[in-house]
C-alpha cells in the first residue's frame, strides 16, 4: 500500500491538471508549485503507469479513467468548501480552503454523495466554479436529510437563509441579484399561492413557482 | 454664476422624485432619453453661487447595467464629467441601496447620501447611525423625509460637501486581472481610469452595455478576454460581483450597528397581505373592479356622457355649429364640418362628449389603484391567468387600462420586459379587450336579451383571447420573461399624485388621441364622398348576409366600427331597436364587433409602437379571426336552434 502523503500528493496533482483544463489551459510540469515532498515528474510517472494520464510531447492529458478520478476529487473538494461556508458558516476564504483541503482526502464516494444531498446538490462552489455532478445529482435525490432545500419545499411563514441559486437562465439570476436575492440573504416566505411572495428586509417580492424552485435555502429560526 | 450637474440616483420607490420636486420646485420638464423609452426629468436648483441642472434618473439596482434604465443612468454619469450625485436611499432597505454607494465609490464620482423615509424607519424602530455611515463611507449623509421636506436644508450643505467615497477591496483577483487587460485594449477612452475599469467590468457582465463610443475598439480581442474569464465562472460574473459587493455591504452595516425594525402589524400591511390571499384576494379584486365599474361605467359613461352629449353638444354646441356653418356657401365644406361625418358633429362630439368623460373617470380610478400600491398585487393574483395567454402578471396593467382606452393601453405595453410580450399585449388588446365606450353599448344590447347571451359573449371572447394568446406565444420568436415583481407597500393614495397623473393622461388624450379621431373622421368623409364606401359595402355584403347570417345593414356598422369602435356597436343597437336583429344575431354581431380591428386611433398607435409591418399582419389576422369566429358561432347557434 502506498503511503498516505504520497497518495494525497497524487490526488492533488490530478486535481491541478483537471482545473487547468477547466480554465482552458494545458498542463505542463513545473509550472505550478509541486505537491509537498514529491516532484511533479515523479508523481506524473506514477499517474502514467496507472494509466491515468497520457503524455503527448510536453503536454499531459487525462485518460478517461483519469478524468473520472480527477473530477471526483474536484467534486469532493468543492463540496467540502460548500459544506464549510454554508453549514458551518465559515467566514473567510482562507480558512475555508484549508478546511476543504484536509477534508477532500477523507471523504469516500458514499459520504460525498450524502454531503451533496445534504447541501441540496449545489451546482457551484462558493467561488462560483462548477462542481462536477455525481450520481446522486442525476437521481436528484431529495430526502428528509436535505438541509438545503428549494423554496418550494418550505412552508408559508418560514424564515430561511439563501444558500445558492441555480437558475436555468443567467438573466434570471441577474434579476434576482438586483433585488438583493443573493446567497446569504435572509428572507421570510409569506405565501406560496397564487404566487410566491417573499420578504427581504423591508421589500416584498413576488416571484413564480418556477423561479422559487431554483432558490435553495436553509431554514433558520 | 457656475453651472453644474446634479444627478439623483437610487433604487425604485425610494422617494427620488419627491426629493427632486423639493429641490427644483415646479419648473420641471419630462422627456424621453434619446433613443429609449426611459423618462428622465430635468429641473434647476440654486445652491449658494452654483446653479445646478438637476436630473432625476430612473430607479435602478446596479450601475453595472443590465437594463435600459441602468444603462441610461450610467450614461448620465459618463456624459457629465462635472457631475455630483445625490444617492437617495430608503432607510429601511439599506443593504440594497448601499450597493450603489459602493459602485459610485469605485467610479470615484463625488456624491452625498439622502437617507430618505427616515420617519417610517424610526416608527418601525430601525436603528440607523447616520454619522457612523458617513464616517465609514467618507461622504456626507443626511436623514430626510422628502415628502414633507424635512432634512432638505441639511441636504444643501451635503451637496456642496459631496466627496469621493472610500472603498476598500475590489473584485476577485482574476476578474481584476481581466478587467486590467480590457482597460489596456480600450486605450484612451476619454473617461477617468476608475470609470474605464468600471466599464470594463460592465462589459464582462453584459457586453451590450459598453458605451457606443467605445464599441469600435479592439472589440474581438476584448471579447476573447471576457469569454475566457466568463468560462471560469459557471455562475455569471455579475452574480459573483454582486455577491462580493453584498458581503462588503453586510460587513459595513454590521460595523455601523444597523438593525431592522420589528414590523408592526398595521392595517395597511394586513390589507396588502389579504389582497394577495388565494381566496380573500379574489374577493377583494372583485370588489375593486365593481367599484371601478360604478365610478367609470355608471357615473362616467352614464351620467357624465349623458350631460356632455345630449345637453352640451347635441342640445347646444352642434345646433350652434350647424347654424354657423350654414353661413358657408359651399355644401361640401359644410358637410365636412357638420355633416354625417363632420369634424364637429362626429369627431369632436365623439372624442369630447362621449370618450373624454369615460376615459377621464377611468384615469382617475386607475390613478387611485396605481398610487395605492394595489396594481402589483392584482398582478400577483392574475399571474396564472395571464400565463395561459403566454404573458405574465405584469400584463394586468395594460389589459385593465384597455378596458378604459385600448389606444392608451397599447402605449403602456412598454412595461412588458421583452419585445415578444409587447407584441402579444398589443395583439390581445386589439383583438379581445373592448374599450369603455364600446362596453357601454354592448351591455345595453345584451341586457335586452336573455342572460345566456351575456355568458356566450364573455365566454367566446375570452376563449378566443386565450387561444390566440397561447398560439401566438408559441409561434412568435423571442423570449418570455420571468414574473419577478417588487411589491411597494400599500398606502393611502395621495390626492396630488392622482391629480397630476390624471392631468397628464388627459393632456395626452387631448393632444394625441383627439387629432387621430379627427383624422379618422376625415378619412371616413373622403370614403363616403368618393363613393368608395358603397363599393366596400357591396363587396362585403354577401359575407355578412350568407356567412354571418346578419342583415345587409350590419356591414355599415362593422365598417364604421373601425373608425369609432362604439359607433359600430351603436349602429348594431339601432338595428336591434328597429327589430332587424334577433337574439342569435345580436350575440354573433357583438362577438364580431368586439373581436374586430380596433379603432383607427389604436391602429395608428400600434404602427407607432410596433411598426407598420407588424400592425398590418396583426390586423389581417384579427379580421380573419373575427369573421371566422362570428361565422362559426352563427352556424353553431342556428344548428342547435338556441333561442336567446
Amino acid at each position: 500500500m502506498m503511503d498516505r502523503s504520497r497518495r494525497d500528493a497524487i490526488e492533488d496533482l490530478l486535481r491541478r491538471i483537471w482545473v487547468e483544463k477547466e480554465s482552458g489551459n494545458s498542463f505542463s510540469c513545473g509550472e505550478s508549485p509541486a505537491s509537498g515532498n514529491f516532484s511533479d515528474e515523479e508523481l506524473m510517472a506514477d499517474l502514467e503507469s496507472n494509466n491515468l494520464v497520457s503524455r503527448n510531447g510536453d503536454v499531459e492529458k487525462l485518460t478517461p479513467k483519469g478524468e473520472e478520478k480527477a473530477s471526483n476529487i474536484v467534486r469532493r473538494l468543492r463540496l467540502a468548501e460548500r459544506l464549510y461556508s454554508d453549514l458551518l458558516q465559515g467566514v473567510d476564504d482562507d480558512s475555508s480552503a484549508k478546511f476543504a483541503c484536509r477534508f477532500e482526502h477523507i471523504l469516500n464516494d458514499e459520504v460525498t454523495d450524502s454531503v451533496c444531498t445534504l447541501l441540496g446538490h449545489p451546482p457551484t462552489c462558493p467561488h462560483g466554479k462548477r462542481i462536477p455532478r455525481g450520481s446522486c445529482c442525476q437521481r436528484s435525490e431529495k430526502d428528509l436529510h436535505s438541509l438545503v432545500k428549494p423554496l418550494t419545499d418550505f412552508a408559508p411563514g418560514a424564515k430561511a437563509r439563501i444558500v445558492f441559486i441555480s437558475p436555468s437562465f443567467h438573466n434570471r439570476l441577474d434579476r434576482l441579484n438586483s433585488f438583493g436575492v443573493l446567497p446569504g440573504a435572509e428572507i421570510s416566505l409569506h405565501q406560496k399561492k397564487p404566487t410566491f411572495v417573499i420578504r427581504l428586509g423591508a421589500t416584498e417580492i413576488a416571484l413564480e413557482k418556477e423561479v422559487a424552485g431554483e432558490i435553495f435555502a436553509i431554514g433558520i429560526s | 454664476m457656475q453651472n453644474d450637474t446634479l444627478l439623483l440616483v437610487g433604487n425604485p420607490n425610494v422617494g427620488k422624485s419627491a426629493l427632486f420636486g423639493k429641490l427644483t420646485g415646479k419648473y420641471v420638464t419630462v422627456s424621453n432619453y434619446p433613443g429609449t423609452t426611459v423618462d428622465i426629468s430635468n429641473g434647476k436648483y440654486k445652491n449658494g453661487d452654483i446653479e445646478y441642472d438637476v436630473i432625476d434618473s430612473p430607479g435602478i439596482y446596479s450601475l453595472l447595467p443590465q437594463s435600459e434604465d441602468e444603462i441610461v443612468t450610467r450614461d448620465l454619469i459618463l456624459e457629465h464629467p462635472d457631475v455630483k450625485v445625490v444617492l437617495v436611499l430608503d432607510a429601511r432597505n439599506l443593504q440594497r441601496g448601499l450597493v450603489l454607494a459602493h459602485q459610485l465609490s469605485e467610479m470615484k464620482v463625488p456624491y452625498c447620501i439622502a437617507m430618505n423615509m427616515m420617519d417610517e424607519a424610526v416608527a418601525q424602530k430601525y436603528h440607523i447611525d447616520v454619522d457612523a455611515l458617513s464616517a465609514e463611507l467618507g461622504v456626507p449623509v443626511v436623514a430626510t423625509v422628502a415628502t414633507i421636506g424635512r432634512g432638505i436644508r441639511e441636504l444643501h450643505s451635503a451637496i456642496t460637501n459631496s466627496a469621493v467615497g472610500m472603498c476598500q477591496g475590489e473584485c476577485p483577483v482574476d476578474i481584476e486581472t481581466s478587467a486590467a487587460e480590457i482597460v489596456a485594449l480600450l486605450g484612451d477612452t476619454g473617461f477617468s481610469k476608475h470609470i474605464t475599469r468600471f466599464l470594463a467590468i460592465g462589459y464582462m457582465v453584459e457586453p451590450g452595455s459598453l458605451p457606443e463610443s467605445l464599441k469600435t475598439r479592439n472589440l474581438s480581442e476584448i471579447a476573447i478576454v471576457a469569454e475566457d474569464i466568463r468560462r471560469q465562472y459557471s455562475v455569471s460574473i455579475s452574480s459573483t460581483m454582486s455577491k462580493c459587493r453584498q458581503k462588503r455591504v453586510i460587513k459595513l452595516l454590521d460595523r455601523i450597528d444597523y438593525s431592522a425594525g420589528n414590523k408592526t402589524g398595521d392595517f395597511a400591511v394586513t390589507l396588502g397581505r389579504l389582497s394577495m390571499h388565494p381566496v380573500y384576494g379574489g374577493f377583494i379584486a372583485m370588489v375593486v373592479l365593481w367599484l371601478v365599474y360604478q365610478f367609470v361605467g355608471v357615473f362616467g359613461a352614464g351620467m357624465l356622457v349623458d350631460f356632455m352629449e345630449s345637453k352640451l353638444f347635441e342640445g347646444f354646441l352642434n345646433p350652434l355649429a350647424t347654424k354657423a356653418a350654414g353661413l358657408i356657401p359651399l355644401p361640401a365644406v359644410r358637410d365636412f364640418l357638420v355633416g354625417d361625418y363632420g369634424i364637429v358633429t362626429m369627431a369632436l362630439t365623439y372624442s369630447l362628449a362621449i370618450i373624454l368623460p369615460v376615459v377621464g373617470t377611468f384615469f382617475i380610478a386607475f390613478g387611485v389603484l396605481e398610487d395605492s400600491g394595489y396594481m402589483p398585487r392584482l398582478a400577483v393574483m392574475a399571474n396564472k391567468l395571464f400565463r395561459k395567454m403566454g404573458l405574465h402578471g405584469k400584463a394586468v396593467l395594460p389589459m385593465i387600462l384597455g378596458l378604459g382606452c385600448d389606444t392608451m393601453a397599447t402605449l403602456t405595453a412598454r412595461i412588458m420586459d421583452t419585445k415578444k410580450e409587447r407584441i402579444l399585449v398589443t395583439l390581445l388588446l386589439a383583438l379581445g379587450v373592448p374599450c369603455s365606450a364600446q362596453l357601454a353599448v354592448i351591455f345595453g344590447m345584451l341586457g335586452s336579451i336573455s342572460a345566456l347571451g351575456l355568458v356566450i359573449w364573455i365566454g367566446v371572447v375570452s376563449l378566443v383571447m386565450f387561444i390566440a394568446g397561447s398560439i401566438a406565444s408559441r409561434i412568435l420568436p423571442g423570449e418570455n420573461s420571468d414574473f419577478i415583481l417588487e411589491l411597494p407597500p400599500i398606502r393611502k393614495p395621495g390626492i396630488m399624485n392622482i391629480i397630476v397623473k390624471t392631468g397628464s393622461r388627459v393632456e395626452w388624450y387631448l393632444k394625441e388621441a383627439v387629432p387621430l379621431f379627427i383624422l379618422g373622421t376625415v378619412i371616413l368623409f373622403a370614403l363616403d364622398r368618393s363613393g368608395v364606401l358603397v363599393v366596400i359595402r357591396d363587396f362585403a355584403a354577401p359575407v355578412v348576409q350568407v356567412f354571418l347570417g346578419l342583415p345587409e345593414q350590419a356591414t355599415d356598422a362593422f365598417l364604421i366600427g373601425f373608425l369609432r369602435r362604439d359607433y359600430g356597436a351603436a349602429g348594431l343597437l339601432d338595428l336591434q331597436q328597429n327589430g332587424l336583429l334577433d337574439g342569435t344575431q345580436v350575440v354573433v354581431s357583438l362577438i364580431i364587433i368586439t373581436l374586430f380591428v380596433p379603432c383607427i386611433a389604436n391602429f395608428f398607435v400600434m404602427i407607432k409602437e410596433r411598426g407598420l409591418m407588424v400592425s398590418i399582419v396583426m390586423s389581417i389576422f384579427i379580421v380573419i379571426m373575427a369573421v371566422s369566429v362570428g361565422g362559426l358561432m352563427n352556424f353553431v347557434l342556428t344548428s342547435l336552434s338556441v333561442v336567446l
